[in-house]
């Protein structure tokens, strides 16, 4: 299944995000796409709201993995652009399949840890703030979700 | 005899202190990726309540793996780090093995991702599978197949029911068995997996 969402500003991206955050649940994971700038972490902020989480959500580009532990569930957040033609042995698997929702960017240079089912979204910047917004995934899970996401 | 026991290499955070035969005191509770943060703290509480000084072990017991990738690593490096300073050698041990019931029969079990297992088992004190990984296919067969032993681990990614076992206990009644190691950097985590690239 597939569903394009349109958001025209950062405010309706932070609020994909807060609806999407509300029905997620253990185990699920995100996968991200987009060009720089184009809302990936404003997108894992929303989330983040959602699971009344209150550290800000930065970029984790540098840091590979971020965890925030202080909300209604953990919440892993996973850019892995720096992982490309590197050892890619430290331990993610621990995260997508952990105890909380992963979020993935750059999942592209990991995709040996993907192999399992998982919600596809890709974010298109369509000049100023106006973003697409897309939706995918094949498994009976992830399309429920993308069903209830307006 | 004073010795530090330390796990950190699954869902637990544990801590322990031995002293000749029995274990003095100890600390043990789920703390999922996050013992980096607080095994410090919980090693200078026990040594504090139990007006001990950390200077004067003997030295250090500590499960390399097979388990989590971080969560070996911290007790480890720990382990590692007050080996070097202290000069006291380092008792490492399988960490399937310190989650078995001594004396029964058993299969330990932890979830390894992407549809496997690390898994162990034991007869009475004979030692039936060596640390491994397996795919859940096969643990499941393997279980079908031992259907008398105990089933030890948080098994709810097989759909099943594991107990759960003392570790620290467990790692007080197996030290004479280990063999203690000098070097410190001759004491490697145990991981297992192969490598992705």
């Amino acid at each position: 299944m597939k569903k394009v969402i349109t958001s025209n500003n950062k405010l309706d991206t932070i609020n994909l995000g807060k609806s999407l955050g509300s029905i997620l649940s253990i185990g699920d994971v995100v996968t991200l796409t987009g060009d720089l700038g184009a809302g990936k972490t404003t997108l894992v902020s929303g989330v983040a709201k959602s699971l009344k989480i209150k550290d800000t959500i930065q970029s984790p580009t540098f840091n590979i993995l971020k965890c925030y532990f202080d909300g209604k569930i953990p919440l892993y957040h996973i850019d892995a652009y720096r992982l490309e033609e590197v050892n890619k042995d430290i331990g993610l698997e621990e995260y997508i399949e952990g105890n909380g929702v992963a979020f993935i960017e750059w999942p592209i240079f990991i995709k040996e840890l993907l192999n399992i089912p998982h919600l596809e979204i890709e974010i298109k910047n369509k000049g100023n703030d106006k973003r697409e917004i897309i939706l995918k995934s094949n498994d009976k899970h992830y399309v429920e979700i993308i069903r209830r996401l307006k | 005899m004073i010795y530090l026991l330390l796990d950190s290499s699954n869902t637990l955070l544990s801590v322990g202190i031995k002293k000749d035969k029995k274990l003095l005191d100890k600390i043990s509770y789920p703390c999922f990726q996050r013992q980096s943060e607080y095994m410090i703290v919980e090693i200078d509480k026990i040594f504090k309540k139990n007006k001990l000084d950390i200077k004067k072990i003997n030295g250090v017991m500590v499960s390399i793996g097979p388990g989590s990738y971080t969560g070996i690593r911290i007790a480890l490096t720990i382990a590692k780090v007050i080996s070097y300073a202290l000069n006291v050698p380092i008792y490492p041990i399988s960490t399937l093995e310190i989650n078995k019931l001594i004396n029964k029969d058993s299969i330990v079990l932890f979830n390894a991702r992407s549809n496997r297992s690390y898994i162990a088992s034991f007869s009475k004190n004979k030692r039936l599978l060596k640390d491994q990984v397996m795919s859940n296919d096969k643990v499941m067969k393997y279980i079908n197949s031992h259907k008398k032993f105990h089933l030890i681990g948080d098994l709810s990614y097989l759909s099943l029911k594991g107990e759960t076992i003392d570790v620290l206990n467990n790692m007080n009644a197996l030290f004479d068995s280990i063999k203690p190691i000098k070097d410190p950097n001759k004491v490697k985590p145990i991981y297992l997996k192969e490598t992705y690239l």
